[in-house]
């Protein structure tokens, strides 16, 4: 006999463990300090945003549209291994307590935030509501019911077996969050609206019983929690080592097959390596994601000075986080076969950290000029862009390689 | 004729205080085939991290073409590929882009470096594989990777770890064949093995490891004397040489 229940606690036991040990590392990188200025930072302009926003101006769309975000995502951690789909498939039947466990797991985290949001939007909320606002306690208890019956919506949803199906699924949710959400957010508790959301509920709750008759869907349960690992492990790896990750590799040709163009010759060996490794690592991903966010934060500033400070916050970010290329394959065998300096492996991950740079430097460039209006920043800007990326990579990440 | 591979009086292991292996010497001269046998734990591995400049003697010395990795590293290691025991690969490369990725490292131009691709592909029956990443490849088609990555650059020595492991029969004939003809063109071989019959049919010397020694080495005949085994099979003479109490 299996105890599920103890298996359950002794997976989320190790798995808090790792990651508590992350936490100190975490503490010692210094992002604590950039939080707390992030925090301070976004308060100051937070309260002038306050100050200056009308109060007609419709911002209960947006805490409608964030929250229905929040609460529809969200994936049940389970900690199931590749192994539990040879050991743990015979006893499916009994694995109840298992899964009820991983669900109120998750939703205690999500409870979290949804909190932690709360508390954000909380004085724009009152701000818009005035007189008509509803209490925190009570938002905050609709708020969590509302994740919880979409949690163990999203567990039955997990059995699917069609991804197409399960995105749908994902997405008709989304548009009922936001529907109910913004009622709730913008005429506050109503009887109608309730009721119809209790019809709305009762429908579901017998929709999702039926899916609850399929059996347990094991591999996509198994590909998400490594999928969630890995996006853990990433996370952590942006401040020590992290040995054991599982990279998830995605093709993206049109982004790897770029790097074919570096010439074919034997000083380029490490580039052709790292290039790729960039393209199909999360790497790409990460750096769409701060250039498209640069954009829009750059191009949303009006004056010079926080046009220029976002643009070299943003550059020195995507630094930072490029920085981790120098653990792919560090312990590599090859790197040691090979007739190749040894040395052609860092400077490949210094130039293609350096590259990368430029090109970011360039197209947040663009933002600066929006809305236009001439000024020092249009010169200043790709100085800085320019000169830090190549102290950045060639100086700073050169030199925390060669201590090594 | 020069030596291709000269291994002389070495001693050597992880670390210096605690020697694996003691006093190999053995040579592999152009148009042969050398077999490394030994059970497991006899110092294979090591003797062959030794040459491949992983571990540092400490007695003795490994040269190739008369050159330690010491006085000329980057000769050194273009003069050989090797096939490792278990595949290692990239995960975030295809098939394709690893060949490509040896092609650099070893300088090949690309057009030899695509002359000598197709057939290779050909051969080892992975044409169609060429854009898959290692996950979705099985234990034999990563090997069979490993060894097209390795004759792909016609060094002029191979060092070939336990091939045949994972191999389907086509493969394992494919690899035998590709063997004999680099041999031929004045390439040397050194293979280790445990499947000794194909050992004894294509090895033209022998070295027996036992215990981080060598038991026995030369041609057939020559450790077939040295066993005191006179026509017996490699398998014979192999077992008489390891069965003793040392072990």
């Amino acid at each position: 006999m299996m105890d599920i229940r103890r298996l359950w606690n002794q997976r989320m036991g190790a798995f808090t463990k790792e990651a508590l040990g992350y936490t100190r590392y975490i503490a010692n990188s210094g992002t604590i300090m950039f939080l707390v200025f992030a925090f301070i930072g976004s308060a100051y302009y937070y309260s002038q945003l306050l100050d200056k926003l009308p109060r007609t101006y419709p911002i209960e769309w947006l805490i409608a549209f964030l929250f229905s975000l929040l609460i529809t995502g969200g994936t049940v951690r389970t900690f199931l291994k590749e192994a539990d789909l040879v050991f743990l498939l015979p006893v499916e039947a009994r694995m109840g307590p298992y899964f009820k466990s991983s669900i109120r797991y998750t939703f205690v985290f999500h409870a979290v935030y949804i909190f932690l949001l709360l508390l954000a939007v909380w004085p724009l909320y009152t701000h818009r509501m005035g007189e008509r606002a509803e209490p925190l306690v009570l938002l905050l208890v609709y708020l969590l019911m509302l994740k919880l019956v979409n949690l163990l919506g999203k567990w039955q949803e997990q059995r699917l077996r069609e991804q197409g199906a399960r995105i749908i699924h994902i997405f008709v949710r989304w548009l009922a969050n936001a529907a109910v959400l913004f009622v709730l957010f913008s005429q506050g508790f109503m009887a109608d609206s309730i009721i119809a959301l209790l019809v709305f509920l009762v429908a579901a709750f017998f929709y999702y019983r039926a899916l609850s008759r399929e059996s347990i869907h094991w591999e996509h349960l198994v590909w998400t929690e490594n999928r969630m690992l890995a996006r853990f492990y990433s996370f952590a790896n942006q401040f020590v080592d992290v040995l054991h990750r599982q990279n998830k590799v995605r093709r993206r040709s049109w982004a790897a097959n770029a790097v074919n163009r570096v010439a074919f010759k034997q000083k380029n060996t490490y580039m052709y390596l790292y290039g790729k490794v960039f393209a199909r690592s999360e790497l790409l991903p990460m750096f769409l994601r701060l250039t498209v966010i640069g954009l829009l934060i750059i191009g949303s500033i009006q004056d010079e000075w926080g046009k220029v400070a976002a643009y070299f916050i943003v550059l020195s970010l995507t630094g930072t986080q490029l920085s981790t290329l120098r653990q792919h394959y560090r312990h590599v065998f090859w790197t040691h076969i090979y007739p190749v300096p040894l040395v052609a492996r860092r400077e490949a991950v210094v130039r293609v950290v350096f590259v990368m740079m430029l090109v970011q430097a360039a197209v947040l460039y663009t933002a600066v000029f929006v809305p236009f209006s001439a000024g020092w920043h249009l010169m200043t800007a790709p100085l800085i862009g320019i000169v830090f990326s190549y102290m950045y990579s060639f100086r700073m990440l050169r030199g925390k390689l060669m201590e090594k | 004729m020069n030596p291709i591979l000269q291994v002389q009086d070495l001693t050597g292991g992880y670390r210096k205080k605690r020697p694996v292996i003691h006093n190999i010497t053995f040579t592999v001269y152009p148009h042969e085939m050398v077999g490394l046998i030994g059970l497991n734990g006899a110092g294979k591995s090591t003797t062959i991290k030794h040459i491949l400049g992983l571990l540092q003697a400490s007695e003795g010395s490994v040269r190739i073409h008369n050159q330690t990795l010491e006085e000329a590293p980057e000769a050194y290691r273009s003069s050989y590929t090797y096939v490792p025991e278990s595949p290692l690969v990239y995960e975030d490369l295809t098939l394709w882009e690893h060949m490509e990725l040896t092609a650099m490292a070893y300088g090949l131009e690309r057009r030899v470096f695509e002359e000598r691709t197709a057939p290779l592909l050909e051969e080892f029956n992975m044409k169609d594989k060429r854009d898959i990443f290692p996950q979705h490849m099985s234990k034999g088609m990563r090997q069979k990777m490993m060894i097209m990555n390795a004759f792909l650059v016609q060094p002029s020595l191979y060092i070939i770890d336990e091939p045949f492991v994972g191999l389907d029969p086509i493969g394992i004939r494919s690899l035998l064949e590709l063997m004999v003809k680099m041999k031929n063109t004045g390439a040397g071989i050194l293979m280790s093995s445990h499947i000794l019959s194909t050992v004894e049919r294509y090895c033209d010397k022998f070295v027996v490891l036992h215990g981080g020694r060598i038991r026995a080495a030369g041609t057939l005949a020559e450790i077939q004397r040295q066993a005191g085994m006179e026509g017996a099979p490699l398998d014979d003479v192999f077992y008489e040489l390891t069965k003793d109490g040392d072990r």
